[in-house]
């Protein structure tokens, strides 16, 4: 069911007092130019996206080397907002697929290396910075514990609980029930007899044309924009959620002073916009609005893979990869245990992007597939989907539910430390 | 002729590319996927120098071989990138080691030359503000994108009409009359074979043993991680043995992929990655290249040496069970031997005799040896045979 809201054009309640500090990111939102870093193969606009620090789409270059936009206070870099010089050839890698290199560079023989040497040097990566930044290497530690916790909305008394949002980063879970945690000066390695997830949800984004323009936030996302400020008063939202969702969405609206442009549990046809959202299309036709929130979750399962869980593609409704089989010493908890996405399929377009960190379209899946590649694991390292800093966070659902429907054995690919990316100099350690 | 190739890793593969040109049958038998070993779990590095001749002149004449894999698989890019090879010396020893070694490099045409710090800092300019090298050896080498390699063989070999039992395990051998005559698998299935290859990879001394034979190899864990991707900031491999073996270099996609061993790592089969190795890696090339330290590393993950006593391959048939030949046992340099060694291996099952090139990859070289036992040793010990 579909409802267009259109009684809310006035009587907002005054802007709330920014309780969040500023940040690159939520500065580019307020300043209406959302793009702020260019992706890796077709060099198309991407933006914030989760302002958690997990989607590493808005990474940007700064004075100290390279940062997540979401992460650096607003007045420590100025918002880059310069145009990627370099776009015409994402525009023209866009008729390639991943694996374009394969007939190609071969000739002239001996200008192969130079053909690849330039190639290495297109990469949209950014530079190393000039100054080695200062590393001291950490102490390192193992503890035996009885219980371990991976949040602390699940913490419970004696429980070695690891908080990601007070600091702690934990790197993973390996064999021999060991979890491995940075904590202050500190890389440790938890052994323990049970342990509890409460690792929470990613985005799972709509597999349809535009779902990787700057402007497509999570509903967290959105949340903690709002709440530094950036989300100015009548901002167009369109938002794609679960019906119980909905509620938080419109006291968001309401408590800022957004004007709710279209909300569904139906994705819309297309997010369109050249370098940002500018509308969305339904069955209905063309909805102009700036900010397409996506309320439909993923369960962040990668430490309990990593543990031994078993997880697979649901069957109800569009697809997610959620949990089967847990060894009977692990216990996940909260948003990450959730078993439906609570909204109906959508088939993927062609054209929408599947894998966002690699650049790698619905298109591209079939073309693998097609080619004879008909193991999960084949199209990962065939296409590179999944194996870029997201780890497949953002795109695992919708390339595993693509090659579901190619008939293509659909189990999760092998998940590996680290939870997320750590610098080099984070894990320096005595080991 | 009917073969079975059991591995569908860079050695089987290739192997099968080159039977199909003597016109050999070749089918092969893989558990899991293709590549899924350590073909997939290495950083694809093809050197010319090596610190024996034997395995200085197999290695030069394999790096050459690399450049023609593009042309056996039917015109596709297995991505070969020349670069050199920077072996950092960090000790006195290490110099007194390799010094001597510059006219058998030369000999051989390894392309290689020990030079003084100045030389590795400028070659390898994430080194400067790190820990002072005493010196080093530059040689050509070039570093191959594994995956697009392992699928260049792979799509090649199914046009050239190589069949594939992909997602079975093969259990083991029929025999008959003392010869083999077919590879059994785990759903039960007999496939017929006048030749069957054991290219297991890290499973070959288990599968060997499945077969009644015994082989000396050992698998020995190698864990490896990589960056989030950057610009170029260098072009060489480079690997260094002090405080211990450890080695990192900028893929062509420009990820940084490092590994630091550890001295104590226990022989025996294990994929599986350790937090301790994140501190020790990220510490010791930190202490080499400080400049790193800003890279997000984004995964880990590991694979294993298929490692034998006297750190060289077994290529040929086994004396003990006519009909069963060896391709493994590349102890850490599976990437850079296997095409060459399935070139002559090939040759071999095909009846056109057995290469001299391979005189030093005999797998029966160590039948009625008291010592066949892997053991772990210093980088530069471990060839003093």
């Amino acid at each position: 069911m579909c409802y267009v809201i259109t009684n809310n054009d006035g009587g907002f309640p005054a802007p709330v007092n920014p309780k969040l500090p500023a940040t690159v990111a939520s500065e580019a939102i307020r300043s209406d130019a959302p793009a702020l870093s260019s992706s890796f193969r077709l060099r198309r606009p991407r933006g914030p996206m989760c302002a958690k620090g997990y989607c590493s789409q808005c990474e940007i270059v700064g004075p100290d080397g390279r940062a997540l936009a979401c992460q650096v206070a607003a007045h420590a870099a100025p918002p880059p907002t310069q145009r990627d010089l370099l776009r015409p050839l994402g525009l023209i890698a866009a008729f390639f697929p991943p694996w374009f290199y394969e007939r190609r560079f071969l000739r002239p023989r001996r200008l192969r290396r130079l053909s690849l040497h330039v190639l290495r040097h297109l990469s949209s990566a950014g530079p190393l910075a000039a100054q080695a930044p200062a590393v001291r290497p950490r102490r390192y530690e193992e503890v035996e514990v009885e219980v371990a916790v991976v949040g602390a909305a699940a913490a419970e008394p004696g429980a070695f609980v690891v908080d990601p949002d007070s600091g702690d980063v934990p790197l993973g879970v390996y064999p021999g029930r060991t979890l491995g945690v940075l904590r202050g000066d500190r890389l440790i390695a938890v052994r323990f007899e049970r342990l509890v997830l409460a690792t929470g949800s990613y985005e799972r984004l709509p597999p349809i044309p535009g779902n990787d323009l700057p402007g497509v936030v999570g509903i967290q996302a959105a949340e903690t924009y709002a709440g530094s400020g950036a989300l100015r008063r009548g901002l167009r939202v369109a938002a794609w959620a679960p019906r119980e969702q909905r509620r938080r969405i419109e006291s968001l609206a309401t408590s800022h002073g957004l004007r709710l442009v279209w909300m569904d549990d139906r994705a819309p046809r297309a997010i369109r916009g050249r370098r940002r959202v500018r509308a969305i299309v339904t069955d209905r036709g063309r909805i102009p609005c700036d900010l397409f929130v996506v309320g439909v979750r993923q369960p962040a399962l990668e430490l309990a893979l990593q543990a031994g869980a078993t997880a697979s593609l649901t069957t109800d409704g569009l697809p997610i990869l959620a949990l089967d089989d847990t060894p009977p010493w692990l216990e996940v908890r909260g948003e990450a245990a959730a078993t439906t996405s609570g909204v109906p399929d959508v088939p993927a377009a062609c054209d929408a992007m599947a894998c966002l960190c690699e650049d790698v379209r619905v298109s591209d899946l079939k073309a693998c597939v097609a080619q004879g590649f008909h193991q999960a694991e084949l199209v990962k390292r065939r296409t590179g989907a999944m194996t870029g800093p997201c780890q497949g966070k953002l795109c695992s659902a919708t390339v595993l539910a693509t090659l579901r429907e190619l008939g293509v054995d659909a189990a999760p690919t092998r998940a590996r430390p680290l939870a997320r990316p750590v610098t080099l100099g984070e894990l320096a350690a005595d080991a | 002729m009917r073969s079975v190739i059991v591995g569908a890793g860079i050695a089987g593969l290739a192997l099968a590319v080159e039977l199909r040109r003597h016109g050999v049958e070749a089918t092969v038998v893989e558990a899991r996927y293709p590549g899924a070993g350590n073909s997939s779990r290495n950083v694809g590095r093809v050197r010319r120098m090596q610190l024996t001749p034997d395995l200085t002149e197999f290695s030069c004449r394999a790096s050459d071989k690399w450049t023609r894999v593009d042309e056996i698989t039917g015109g596709r890019n297995p991505l070969l990138y020349p670069t050199r090879y920077v072996w950092v010396l960090y000790g006195e020893d290490e110099r007194e080691v390799v010094e001597p070694m510059q006219p058998m490099w030369d000999e051989h045409d390894a392309r290689a030359r020990v030079v003084e710090p100045s030389e590795v800092l400028s070659a390898v300019p994430v080194l400067q503000g790190g820990q002072r090298p005493v010196g080093g050896v530059i040689g050509d080498a070039a570093i191959v994108h594994h995956d697009a390699a392992v699928y260049a063989y792979y799509l090649f070999a199914r046009e050239a009409g190589v069949r594939f039992e992909i997602g079975v395990r093969a259990t083991g051998v029929e025999v008959t009359g003392g010869h083999v005559s077919g590879v059994v698998l785990a759903d039960g299935r007999t496939l017929p074979a006048d030749a069957v290859v054991n290219a297991a990879g890290g499973r070959s001394g288990e599968f060997a043993r499945a077969c009644g034979v015994e082989i000396p190899n050992s698998p020995i864990r190698r864990e490896v991680l990589v960056t989030e991707p950057s610009k170029p900031f260098m072009t060489p491999a480079v690997t260094f043995y002090r405080p211990q073996e450890g080695w990192f270099n900028q893929t062509l996609r420009g990820e940084l992929v490092a590994g630091v061993v550890d001295v104590d790592e226990p022989f025996g089969m294990n994929e599986e990655s350790s937090v301790k190795f994140l501190g020790r890696t990220a510490r010791v090339v930190l202490e080499k290249a400080p400049r790193l330290a800003e890279l997000r590393v984004i995964r880990q993950w590991a694979g294993v040496y298929d490692t034998t006593p006297d750190k060289r391959p077994l290529v040929g048939e086994h004396s003990e069970l006519p009909g069963l030949f060896a391709l493994n046992g590349w102890s850490g340099r599976g990437i850079l031997l296997a095409p060459l060694s399935a070139e002559l291996l090939a040759r071999e099952i095909a009846g056109l005799g057995r290469d001299p090139l391979l005189r030093s990859f005999d797998p029966n070289r160590f039948a009625g040896r008291d010592s066949t036992v892997t053991a772990h040793s210093d980088y530069y010990s471990g060839y003093a045979h």
